[in-house]
């Protein structure tokens, strides 16, 4: 099997998609002729023009509605938000149309539209240029929200997304795009929306991770093996809906739980699965569920107080032990 | 509140020394900071906090080793530690008597300043009831975790006599899942269906098998390590009794009138046999220090009650054993000592009948001495120390009366019981010897 980046799988499946149905088009701030800020778009407007990859303004909440309008009309289109940070301005669009007119028309119309963007920070990119808000909008019923953490699951979960009829938050992560993974080739495969994977199977305790933290997850779970401490990884992939079967059959399992998310930590995406944990696995709980997630402040610009302020592998490990104290099996 | 404990930091690494103390207590603490440098068989390493709060007390101090797992420090929430520690029973109890235990060690002017300051709970010599071998009350909220709280329901596990390792104390699944019920007389009697082989249970047979082994807690651990620093080898603890053997006396008379026995029974027989029947209800006391397989400390509870006898011999002492002295018939127990022991005066007793003991009885009585103490044979929990029967006066209902008094003093393993379980054993042991019909059925 082929092994591409994160970024080729993308723009490969884009440039299927666009090729496969008529009605696939990209709408996004210099995806065309710059071929992408991230080059996810590259090449395909000169492979299939100006029409289907369309270049907009700098004016997120106009091309977002335009592309829900188009959607309403039986377009497919995939729309690029440079970062999650310039969603805010579009967020009335989505929240308020995209994700309510199906269900307030009296299912008149569908809003087949996907709206891809990297969320997260990588560098110093400041305050306003590395948040997640990812949650945001996965609290929203109407949409569809997913979060692929592998070039395999990127492919499969794009290809679900522009196919189906609702509107789709896609979200990437900057610093995943060069992660490689193996791709298939010809193969026309897609992951269901909703699904999670248990990534990696696990005795002691269950790791409830997304996205780029899945990888963290993968690392510090292969790490403690060799200490003797068998972690479960479950990569949620969607965030709405949620896979909620999945976490807690691996909790009844594990009895511990950790979440990790790159966010901030109240009323985050952990929040949610811990919540889900004790409603759902209360009696299998041999101790409190743990979040990981990012300090709560503005992220700074300096380059040790940002790395300081986002979750790291250390901050797992450190959750991982704190929810297996008191176990003699993992401290001999 | 939370315990550091000695951390694994290397595949080959079963403890580990404090090296440095990188904080004191009182100061603040962030999760993944630098607390201590912990030195392990091949390096010095550094020693993170996963908890952020406040060092509240150091266990371990510098330059001591302990097994890994074993708590090093607590990380609180800045509470004065004796607030801190005042409302959670259980491991925390243990684990700040275990500090106390080791300040008493460590015997300098601060450390027994430090000791006083931690009135919260009671010293370890005032040992709570076996029932409560947690030391919570019944009245309290015990933590446990949903899971173990779920299981201890379907094995019908009552919380309280549960030793919780989690956090806090919390008691959590693996707890349940190795907890045998203790002071339970029900476990006596299943021996009769795995007897230990004689020839496999020697006397100097620790460690015994892993299985049987019962963790000892932290207070239990503590308490034995600071009785063996005072005290190296087997720390003794005496305590004395005064039966009135009046009853006893009488009875053996008229078993001896009767013709019942083929043997005379003599006080001791009655004696031994008193003290296996006391031993069903303290089997503490049957038991042995050991350490498990995996090199904790531990006692392993005897299956079977073999009551061994002192035997004096001309230059010397062996003391034969009756297995199973609790199930015997008190004719047969004197049947069998008295041919044990004159084959011991002869040199004609086999090797195989001097092992196995779980307990034992040495009488000076015949010697007229009123009271004494005996060292207690490794590895038995307990030996116990009779004297003669003497007339003596003594007050019956408010009247001088002439009474048959014995002096018997327990010596106990101090690292596996305490002094109360000792008093209780020889309660006992008085309530058989002045009531004695007990003794025959």
């Amino acid at each position: 099997m082929p092994v591409i980046t994160y970024r080729q799988a993308l723009n490969d499946t884009l440039g299927e998609e666009l090729a496969r149905d008529p009605n696939v088009l990209l709408m996004g701030e210099e995806i065309g002729k710059f071929q992408g800020s991230y080059r996810i778009t590259e090449g395909l407007q000169s492979e299939f023009g100006k029409q289907r990859v369309v270049d907009t303004p700098i004016a997120e909440e106009g091309f977002v509605g335009l592309a829900t309008g188009a959607a309403m009309l039986g377009l497919r289109p995939v729309v690029e938000i440079m970062t999650i940070n310039f969603i805010l301005v579009a967020i009335d669009q989505i929240v308020n149309h995209a994700s309510k007119i199906h269900y307030m028309f009296g299912g008149q119309a569908r809003v087949p539209l996907v709206i891809r963007t990297p969320s997260g920070g990588v560098g110093q990119l400041a305050a306003t240029h590395s948040q997640s808000f990812e949650n945001w909008f996965a609290y929203c019923p109407g949409l569809k929200v997913v979060a692929p953490a592998t070039p395999y699951d990127a492919k499969g979960l794009m290809r679900s997304a522009i196919r189906d009829d609702d509107p789709v938050i896609f979200i990437e992560s900057l610093a995943l795009y060069d992660t490689k993974g193996e791709v298939p080739r010809d193969d026309d495969y897609t992951l269901p929306i909703g699904m999670a994977e248990v990534k990696r199977e696990g005795a002691d305790i269950t790791v409830v991770s997304y996205s780029r933290m899945t990888v963290v997850a993968m690392q510090v779970a292969q790490n403690l093996e060799k200490e003797g401490i068998s972690v479960e990884v479950i990569d949620l992939r969607s965030l709405r809906p949620l896979d909620r079967p999945t976490i807690i059959n691996s909790v009844k399992k594990t009895n511990r739980a950790v979440v990790i998310e790159e966010d901030w930590r109240s009323y985050g995406i952990g929040a949610e699965i811990a919540a889900t944990i004790q409603e759902e696995a209360f009696d299998y709980l041999d101790a409190p569920v743990q979040r990981v997630a990012g300090v709560e402040v503005p992220l700074p610009y300096a380059a040790k107080l940002s790395q300081a302020s986002k979750p790291g592998a250390q901050d797992l490990i450190n959750a991982i032990r704190r929810a297996l104290q008191g176990g003699k099996r993992w401290q001999k | 509140m939370a315990e550091v404990t000695m951390p694994r930091l290397s595949d080959t690494m079963s403890e580990g020394a404090v090296g440095r103390w990188l904080k004191k207590p009182g100061d603040a603490v962030a999760d993944g900071e630098i607390i201590a440098e912990i030195e392990t068989d091949k390096a010095t390493m550094e020693l993170q906090a996963f908890e952020s709060g406040t060092l509240q007390k150091i266990l371990v101090p510098e330059g001591q080793t302990v097994p890994i797992g074993q708590a090093i420090a607590i990380i609180g929430d800045g509470a004065a530690p004796d607030e801190a520690a005042a409302p959670d029973a259980g491991a925390q109890q243990a684990a700040s008597e275990e500090g106390g235990a080791e300040a008493s060690a460590r015997n300098t002017a601060e450390a027994k300043a430090e000791a006083q300051q931690a009135p919260a709970t009671p010293a370890p010599q005032a040992a709570p009831p076996a029932s409560q071998s947690n030391g919570q009350s019944s009245d309290e909220r015990i933590k446990a975790s949903p899971l173990a709280r779920r299981m201890a329901d379907e094995r019908g596990i009552d919380l309280r006599q549960v030793q919780g390792t989690g956090p806090g104390g919390r008691i959590i699944k693996e707890n349940i899942e190795s907890f045998q019920p203790s002071a339970a007389p029900t476990t006596a009697p299943a021996a009769t269906q795995a007897p230990a082989p004689a020839a496999s249970q020697p006397a100097a047979a620790a460690p015994a098998p892993a299985g049987e082994v019962t963790p000892m807690s932290r207070m239990r651990r503590a308490i034995a390590r600071a009785m063996t620093d005072s005290q190296p080898g087997t720390p003794h603890i005496y305590v004395t009794a005064e039966i009135d053997m009046a009853a006893a006396v009488k009875l053996r008379k008229q078993i001896i009138d009767s013709g019942a026995s083929e043997v005379k029974i003599s006080i001791n027989d009655l004696v031994v046999k008193a003290s296996a029947k006391a031993l069903l209800k303290f089997p503490t006391l049957n038991s042995s220090y050991t350490t498990s397989a995996d090199g904790q400390p531990g006692v392993a509870r005897h299956q079977q009650i073999n009551v061994s006898v002192a035997v004096a011999l001309e230059d010397g002492l062996v003391a034969p054993v009756v297995r199973d002295t609790d199930k015997k018939a008190l004719g047969t127990i004197a049947g069998e000592i008295k041919d044990m022991a004159g084959r011991a005066r002869e040199g004609k007793i086999k090797q195989n009948e001097l092992e196995g003991a779980t307990f034992q009885v040495s009488n000076l009585g015949m010697f007229d001495v009123v009271e004494f103490t005996s060292i207690i044979p490794a590895p038995l929990a307990a030996s116990l120390s009779v004297g003669v029967v003497r007339q003596t006066p003594v007050v019956r209902n408010g009247e001088l009366a002439v009474g048959e008094l014995m002096y018997v003093t327990l010596s106990v393993d101090h690292r596996v019981a305490d002094g109360a379980t000792a008093a209780q054993f020889l309660q006992e042991l008085r309530r058989l010897l002045e009531s004695p019909m007990s003794l025959l059925v």
